[in-house]
Order: structure tokens, then C-alpha cells, then sequence
């Protein structure tokens, strides 16, 4: 499965990319996900996506992450990923970061 | 339906058009009677629970704002190049192209350079509409967003504390079950704010049922006066109150209600001799000690079947008492006879009402409703402004609090609810859907917030990187160092890479609404350039460069002007409602709503992928009705993918406008939540040690004192500057009040409230106790000064009143408008905030919460 990552708000600015294209077997968690993109970009990004790092890790709340067009919640990080994006056996996931929250 | 137009002829058009207020945050649902295009009256909507077809003078009263003649009507730019209070700034017609040419040149250099110098401030008047003003802030990438004046005058204490123990904004009784109303420093049910108007028509059935209130307060008026007991307190002193009327209940009457305190709340959690809890060494859990095997366990273990409340246990080699226990032994220092010495309440008050609050809750008692038993305790203590504005805000509403949590009178009948912490949705679409979960060692974080900044738990305190400091207090809101006199002092010392060079201004009068004029002023004139919408010049246009002819409420489209719901609609059992508001008039002129120009000018900057997804996020839009990035859009379009979004396509934009609002029945799980929810709230705030430690370690590195008192996990009585002034010349307490007329709104300018205003014999007048004015030789009508011990001082005509403390001196409003384009405000009333200080010295240094109150000394 190939998954398309693009990041917006200030995340671009902080990761100094827009997207990225990985590669994903089936039955991959967006959690997982979210472990491979922490290992490309650091605890930079892991940051802004989790309100803790140390476990139970959830969503922070000014960062809103998108599947397919539809927002996800923390009930959803296990849950394998959708293979119904744009291309069959594609996903597309939208993270976005509020600037207007850097209090956290 | 025809009736006669008033000059003879049929009328050709007579239609209801059902919107929703905004003169104040309210947002009670109406009807606008329009005779052809024409408003000619203005009701509440019976339709809609936001009112059941009730409203307030303010509301009756708006259709004198539309018809204004002195409204902005067209873009004005200023020819005179010095800003300052009073000064003319020249103003001359501009077209709006080249006004917003003009802005879009600026606003493009200033987000190339650092987006983060400018700055938005908006106004709690129009909230929740102004926060998409923060929409805009998130696509240009600016952190610098703040509500002005309100929102520092408002709940920053209350709102933190509401959303920890009631997942909510705001507390109000159980109207329809309380029986005993405690409220400290707050009107809900009798006047304005947070779901005004159904509030007083459930306040009043409640008193009618023969609900008991007593307020605390220093001033005897809206909610005091409707009461059976008012007790007047010393200015700022509610937390000393309140811990010792908890004294009385734990270690004089034995009252608590230790099946909630078990399940409920963290009162069984384990602490170590150093405050932190003693946690299970594997999982990190909190440990209880099961008194039924005598040993140590994680709260959650199924395993633990009696956590013990009381006691001392060792664990690891340490002596450990359970949280409650402390919070007994904590409260044994505010004997009554020490609170009255700091309240002025005598002693045996305090434990009269301490008895009579803890008989009323009923502990262990239980009621069956729609055939569901559940926990009944009806009594409630309620906070807000009053008790709330001051710097030890947030021990102040934790304290009242407790009053409620040790007898278990939270979210359960007849006790203090949130305003609808859960919601599980329209029946059709399940939308809105929320509720409270349980987070890090099982303790509650609402299931939706306001901002996207939980109370808890709260985030990890950073170096601050925004001109407010928020990173620095997580439990904050909104903060004064946005117009303080020690900004650029904190800048500094804090090496804050960039200064805020715009400002983008939604119908705040700053210059009034936050604190003295001249502090404000300053920090205004730092701005290189300032663009305002508005309804009206008024005194901070004469800091602005460009002034953008807003639309009315009247005249707007909003799909939510009642939701988020645990701020703004009625709490308790009844009727879901969703109402929209929109024009019922068209726009004349060349005023336009800003929420479009804001979209236009988004869109122009090329920031639409951005403002898109900041308008997916704010309005909750995903699937079918996610904004495309890519794409341009009308706010109608917003709105209506934000409608179809909650309540399926048959309920679209064009179904609210001729209906109005959605409803839909509450069950009993939605308002009573708590048995059915998992969670726990802290009635020990251990996590305030370890964040108060990290805060104090970035504060010290840069030379900001800070007093770690606030940060103790159990509520103290912390004075304010003005309790340690030690000049004996100035002896009495300012304060402002809220009045009915006027709260939260933008009144002083109308006419008909103006009428009312003058015939109400409070609200031009400085109120001051009858005795305190007799010794002093000063009588009714007298016109005398009110001098701060800071140096600051107003004028005002002094009405005499036993219904005020001796030691108070009561102002309404935010009134003394001097500007020449606000004829009607202009010299009425008394401009209380000009006895305030705008600095950090006055600042909580929890939730930033301004100090409000002053010492003062009145002379002729
Ligand atoms: S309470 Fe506020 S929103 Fe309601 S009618 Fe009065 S002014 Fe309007």
C-alpha cells in the first residue's frame, strides 16, 4: 500500500517538508504509522502529535489528523489503515498543527 | 400573514425571521419582525431552549445598534500619523479595495519576515463568532491571538477549574432539583453571561419551587437581592470562606459522601511524605490502600474493593495517607474563627451555612428519574467573576469547589452541573458527540474544550515563544502580558525573537476593556500599524490606521452561535438546541460581515489550503463536507457544509433559515453523567507540584519571581496586592460588578439602555455602604474621587447603600466613555478599569488571571 503524507500549519515550517510517500504493508496502524514518521523526523515532530511521549501517547489536541478526509480520534490510532484513498490501495493522511496552540 | 404598514397602505411583506442575539455571548435565540425590509421588533423564539422565547432589555433594545446613525459605514483610513488617547486621527473615506490592497501588502511582508508579529485580538462580546477571527490566525501562522479585555475580566480561573472537576466552562445548580444554592461572586440565573436568559427562567422556577439561595457577595444586587440570605464578604476573600465552611463539614459535622470520594474522585489515592502519590512500581499507577486486604493496590484494580479515606499506611518503606485525609487535616488551618477574621464573615455564619449545606446534599440519598435511580444531593456552591478576578484565582474556585465534590453534588441531580459536559449527539446523525474520558492516573479531561489547550492534563510548561506566555502557563487562557506595563520588560529577559509590529482587531475596545488607559495605550502605540472592524468609532480608533465598517449581528450569517454547548447553551434536563443566526436585513452602506472579508482576504494572500483546513478544524468538518484545500469558498458554503456536517443533508443551510433551530430531547445520561462515566477528578492536585517546580526553574533562569504557594496540590487563601497595602489612608476595596444592563456587551452607546440606565439608580454611580459615606461626611449624589494606592483615581456621583460591604466601593460596568463619537456614552457612568494594574505583580501566575479589585480611598 502506498500512503501519502502531507503535513500543514507550521508542522511543514517545523519539518521543513510539505509530504511524503511511504510504503505500507496491510493491516499497518496509523499509530505504526506515526512510529515511522517519528523515526524520519525525530521527537520534533512527535511533539506536536502526542500530547505526552510517554505512554498512553494521545493525540494532542491541536493537531488533527485526517485519513482519507475523514478526522481521526485516539479511539482510531490502532485501527489498521484504510486502503480507499484517491489511487486503490491508497491512502492519503493529512496532518494538521495549530499554530495558535504553541501553549500546548 | 398582512398587516397594515403604519401609513395606510398593506404592508408587502411581514416575516418573522428567526436568528439568534449577540449583545452580549448569550446568544439568545429571536424572532425579527421585519415590515417591508424594515425591523421593527425584536422577541425570543419559544422555539428554541436558548430562551424559550425569552430575552433580556439588552436584547430588546438591539434593533437601536442596527439603526445607529453614528455606525461605521464605509472604510476609513487615518491621514494624522500620531496616535494617542484623544488625538484625531484624521479619519477619511476610503473605497474597500483599497483598504484591503493596503492591508494585503502589509500582512504579506509581515508573514515573510515572521508571521508571529501580528497579533489578534477579538472581543468575548462576540464570541463564540470572534474565534474564527482565530482561524484566520492559525492559516497566517501567528500564536498571537488573545481575547481583549473580557477575556482576562472573565473566567480564566473559573474555566480551568470547571473543565478539571465538571468537564465543563461554567457551573451552574441543578435548577430543576437544588434545593440549596450556594453562589460566591456570581449572578448565574440573574443576569447576563453564559446562556443568560434560560438561566433566569430556570433560576426563577427554582426560587418559585422554593429553592434556598444565599449569596456571597460583596455587593447585594442581582443575584443577592433575589436571594434568602445575602452574607457580604471582604473583597477577594471567598477561598478563606469556603475552605473553612469544608472544615466544618469534615472535622466538626462528619459530613462527606465517601462512595463518590471512593469512586469518584482521587480522594483514596496514596501521598507520599514529599505530596507526590505513592505509584504502583510497574505501571506508575496511583496506589489506594484496600482496606479490605490490608494492602496497596492501583487505583484501578479491580482487586482494591475498599480504598481506604483515611488512615496512614506505609508503602515502600514510607508512611502514606490517603489524598482525602490530607485535604481534612489541610483544612483544619481555617478555623472559622480564622476565616472570619480574613472575610469579615462572623464564625457562626460560616458554620451555619456549612450545616445547612451539608443537610441539604443528602449524602447517600438517591432519586428515580425516567426510571433510572441515580445519586441525588441537592446542593450547590457556584462560583464565577466576582469570586473568580483575582490573583489567587485559581485556588479560589478549587476551594468552592471542594464544597461540592466532598458531598458529591457534582453532575448528579440537584447538585452543581457543568454546563452538558456530554453530549451524545442528534438522534439522526449522532452529531455532536463528546464526553469525558479519563486520562493520565484515571483523572478526567472534558470530552470537548474551547481551546486547544486542556485543563488537563495540563501540557508541559516550554520557554515562551508567544508575546502572551502561554507556553510558560499551561493552565492559562488568555493573558494580561498582551497589553501589559511590563511587556517588554518579560520580551527581553525572555529573548522573544520578534515584536508584534500588527494588529488585527474584531470589535475589542481595548483601551477600555482591559485595564488603565495609559498602560494600554502604550502597548498600543508599539504597533507600526492597526486595522479594526467595527461597528462604531469609539476610544481605540484613535490607535487605529484603518477602520473596516463591520456588519451587525443583525446582519450576519453564523451556523453556531450556541456551541460550543458547555459554553453557551442551558445545562440540566430538557432540550437540545442548535440554532442559526442570520440577516435579517440586508446589508447597506459599505458594511460588510468580517467573517467574508476575512475569507476573501485569505484567499487573496494565497493562504487558502491553510484557512480551509483551520475551517475543517474549527468547524469539526471531515468526509463529504471537508473543505477541499484547494478550493475558495463562501462563509454561506461554510456554513452550510458545517450544518449538513451535524445534521445530515436534509437539515442544510437552507432548512435552518426558514426553521431556525434543531432540537432535540436530553436523556438523563447526558445531564447526570457522572455514575455512567469512568472517570475521576482530583480533589488533590498532585500534578500542580511537578508543574509548578518546572515552571519555576524557566522563570527563575530569566529573573521572573514566582511564588510556588499557587501551585500547592490543595487550595489556599493566597491576599491580593490590594490585602497587603499597608497605608492606613486607603481602607476600602474596589471592585466592578456586572450589571444587567450592560454586561458583556455593546450597550453604553444605545439609547434605550442608556434611558434605562439613568432611571436605575446604580448603574452611572459609584455604590459605597451608607455608614462607611456617613463617617466620612459624604451623602448621596456627592461627587467624589476614588484614588487608587497605586495613584490612579476616578470620579463619579456616589450612591449610598446598605446592600454593600462596609469596606467596598461598587462600579458597574465598563462605563466613563469619553470618546466624541460615542454621544450617548459619552460622561456617563465611571470607568472602574482605570484603578487597575496591567502587569505580571497582579497576574496569577497559575491561569494569568488579572487582578481585579483595587485599594482605594474615597474623597471628596
Ligand atoms: S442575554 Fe445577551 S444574548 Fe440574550 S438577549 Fe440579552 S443581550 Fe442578547
Amino acid at each position: 500500500m502506498s500512503i501519502r503524507v502531507q503535513f500543514m500549519g507550521p508542522l511543514a515550517t517545523t519539518l521543513r517538508a510539505r509530504e511524503t510517500e511511504l510504503a505500507g504493508e496491510a493491516g499497518l496502524t496509523l499509530r505504526q504509522l506515526l512510529d515511522r514518521l517519528e523515526t524520519c523526523y525525530g521527537p520534533e515532530f512527535t511533539q506536536r502529535i502526542y500530547r505526552t511521549l510517554a505512554p498512553p501517547r494521545r493525540l494532542q489536541m491541536h493537531t488533527r489528523i485526517f485519513v482519507n478526509g475523514n478526522a481521526v480520534d485516539d479511539a482510531m490510532l490502532d485501527a489498521p489503515l484504510p486502503t480507499a484513498g484517491v489511487e486503490p490501495g491508497s491512502s492519503e493522511v493529512l496532518i494538521y498543527f495549530m499554530p495558535g496552540a504553541s501553549g500546548g | 400573514m398582512g398587516t397594515p404598514a403604519g401609513n395606510g397602505q398593506a404592508a408587502q411583506e411581514d416575516r418573522w425571521i428567526p436568528s439568534a442575539c449577540t449583545i452580549c455571548y448569550g446568544g439568545c435565540s429571536i424572532l425579527a419582525h421585519r415590515v417591508n425590509g424594515t425591523l421593527v421588533k425584536i422577541e425570543g423564539n419559544p422555539a428554541s431552549p436558548v430562551g424559550n422565547g425569552r430575552i433580556c432589555a439588552k436584547g430588546l433594545s438591539g434593533i437601536m445598534i442596527l439603526y445607529d446613525p453614528n455606525r461605521v459605514n464605509y472604510p476609513l483610513r487615518r491621514t494624522n500619523p500620531r496616535k494617542g488617547i484623544g488625538i484625531d486621527p484624521g479619519w477619511k473615506r476610503i473605497t474597500w479595495e483599497e483598504a484591503l490592497e493596503e492591508i494585503q501588502v502589509r500582512m504579506e511582508k509581515l508573514r515573510a519576515e515572521d508571521p508571529r508579529q501580528l497579533m489578534i485580538q477579538v472581543t468575548t462580546t462576540l464570541a463564540p463568532s470572534s474565534l474564527l477571527f482565530f482561524t484566520f490566525g492559525w492559516a497566517f501562522g501567528t500564536p498571537n491571538m488573545w481575547v481583549a479585555g473580557g477575556g482576562i475580566h472573565c473566567g480564566n480561573g473559573a474555566h480551568a477549574v470547571g473543565g478539571i472537576m465538571h468537564a465543563s466552562w461554567s457551573l451552574v445548580p441543578d435548577f430543576k432539583h437544588c434545593t440549596y444554592a450556594l453562589y460566591f461572586g456570581a449572578s448565574k440565573g440573574h443576569g447576563a453571561g453564559h446562556a443568560a436568559t434560560p438561566n433566569m427562567e430556570q433560576a426563577a422556577d427554582a426560587r418559585a419551587r422554593g429553592m434556598r439561595m444565599v449569596v456571597v457577595d460583596p455587593i447585594c444586587n442581582f443575584a443577592a437581592s433575589k436571594a434568602n440570605e445575602w452574607v457580604p464578604i471582604r473583597v477577594g476573600t471567598d477561598a478563606a470562606m469556603a475552605l473553612a465552611m469544608v472544615n466544618c463539614l469534615l472535622n466538626e459535622l462528619g459530613i462527606w459522601d465517601a462512595d463518590y470520594l471512593k469512586t469518584k474522585t482521587n480522594g483514596p489515592y496514596l501521598v507520599r511524605p514529599d505530596g507526590t502519590h505513592a505509584r504502583d512500581p510497574e505501571s506508575g499507577k496511583p496506589l489506594v490502600w484496600d482496606a479490605a486486604t490490608g494492602a496497596a493496590r492501583a487505583y484501578d484494580d479491580p482487586a482494591a474493593k475498599d480504598p481506604a479515606l483515611l488512615g496512614t499506611y506505609e508503602v515502600a518503606g514510607e508512611a502514606c495517607r490517603p489524598a482525602f485525609e490530607l485535604l481534612k487535616e489541610h483544612v483544619k488551618r481555617y478555623a472559622p474563627e480564622r476565616a472570619e477574621r480574613i472575610t469579615g464573615v462572623q464564625a457562626a455564619t460560616i458554620r451555619r451555612l456549612a450545616r445547612e449545606f451539608g443537610e441539604a446534599a443528602r449524602v447517600g440519598s438517591t432519586i428515580v428519574l425516567d426510571g433510572v435511580r441515580l445519586p441525588y444531593r441537592p446542593a450547590a456552591a457556584i462560583y464565577f467573576r466576582g469570586a473568580q478576578g483575582h490573583k489567587n484565582s485559581s485556588h479560589i474556585c478549587f476551594a468552592i469547589d471542594l464544597l461540592n465534590q466532598v458531598v458529591g453534588a457534582a453532575d448528579v441531580v440537584g447538585g452543581a452541573l457543568g454546563f452538558n459536559p456530554v453530549c451524545h449527539g442528534h438522534p439522526e446523525t449522532g452529531r455532536p458527540r463528546y464526553v469525558p474520558r479519563a486520562e493520565r492516573d484515571g483523572l478526567m479531561t472534558p470530552g470537548t474544550w474551547m481551546l486547544p489547550h486542556l485543563p488537563y492534563p495540563p501540557a508541559e510548561p516550554r520557554h515562551p515563544d508567544s508575546m502572551g506566555f502561554i507556553e510558560l502557563f499551561p493552565l492559562s487562557h488568555v493573558s494580561p502580558l498582551m497589553a501589559s506595563a511590563d511587556q517588554e520588560q518579560w520580551w527581553q529577559r525572555f529573548e522573544l525573537p520578534y515584536r508584534p509590529k500588527m494588529l488585527l482587531n474584531y470589535g475589542a475596545n481595548s483601551l477600555m476593556s482591559v485595564g488603565n488607559k495609559d498602560t494600554v495605550a502604550e502597548t498600543l502605540g508599539r504597533f507600526d500599524f492597526v486595522v479594526s472592524f467595527d461597528l462604531f468609532l469609539n476610544e481605540f480608533s484613535d490607535f487605529a490606521d484603518i477602520i473596516l465598517p463591520d456588519a451587525s449581528y443583525l446582519e450576519v450569517l453564523d451556523p453556531r452561535p450556541n456551541f460550543p454547548f458547555i459554553f453557551n447553551h442551558p445545562a440540566g434536563p430538557g432540550t437540545w438546541g442548535w440554532p442559526i443566526r442570520q440577516p435579517v436585513v440586508p446589508l447597506t452602506h459599505e458594511r460588510r460581515s468580517a467573517r467574508e472579508v476575512l475569507l476573501g482576504l485569505a484567499y487573496r494572500m494565497g493562504l487558502g489550503p491553510e484557512m480551509n483546513m483551520a475551517l475543517n478544524v474549527f468547524y469539526g468538518l471531515d468526509g463529504p463536507q471537508m473543505l477541499d484545500p484547494k478550493k475558495a469558498y463562501t462563509f454561506e458554503e461554510v456554513a452550510d457544509r458545517e450544518l449538513q456536517h451535524k445534521f445530515g443533508p436534509t437539515h442544510d443551510l437552507a432548512w435552518f433559515k426558514e426553521h431556525g433551530v434543531i432540537t432535540w430531547p436530553k436523556t438523563m445520561e447526558e445531564v447526570y453523567w457522572r455514575p455512567f462515566v469512568d472517570v475521576r477528578v482530583p480533589i488533590y492536585w498532585e500534578f500542580m507540584l511537578g508543574l509548578g517546580e518546572k515552571i519555576r526553574r524557566i522563570a527563575a533562569s530569566r529573573g521572573m519571581t514566582f511564588d510556588p504557594a499557587y501551585y500547592s496540590p490543595l487550595p489556599e487563601w493566597l491576599p491580593c496586592p490590594s490585602h497587603e497595602v499597608e497605608d492606613a489612608a486607603y481602607d476600602l476595596y474596589a471592585f466592578y460588578y456586572r450589571d444587567v444592563l450592560h454586561t458583556n456587551g455593546f450597550t453604553m452607546e444605545n439609547p434605550w439602555l442608556d434611558e434605562a440606565s439613568r432611571m436605575d439608580p446604580y448603574s452611572y454611580r459609584i455604590a459605597l455602604n451608607t455608614e462607611t459615606a456617613r463617617r466620612r461626611g459624604i451623602r448621596d449624589g456627592d461627587t467624589v474621587w476614588v484614588e487608587s494606592a497605586t495613584g490612579r483615581r476616578v470620579s463619579g456621583r456616589v450612591k449610598l447603600t446598605e446592600g454593600i460591604h462596609p469596606e467596598g466601593v461598587g462600579i458597574a460596568a465598563c462605563a466613563g466613555h469619553w470618546s466624541r463619537h460615542q454621544p450617548v456614552a459619552r460622561g456617563k457612568g465611571v470607568f472602574f478599569n482605570e484603578l487597575l494594574e496591567v502587569d505580571y505583580e497582579h497576574t496569577n501566575p497559575v491561569n494569568l488571571n488579572l487582578d481585579l479589585c483595587a485599594k482605594v480611598r474615597v474623597v471628596p
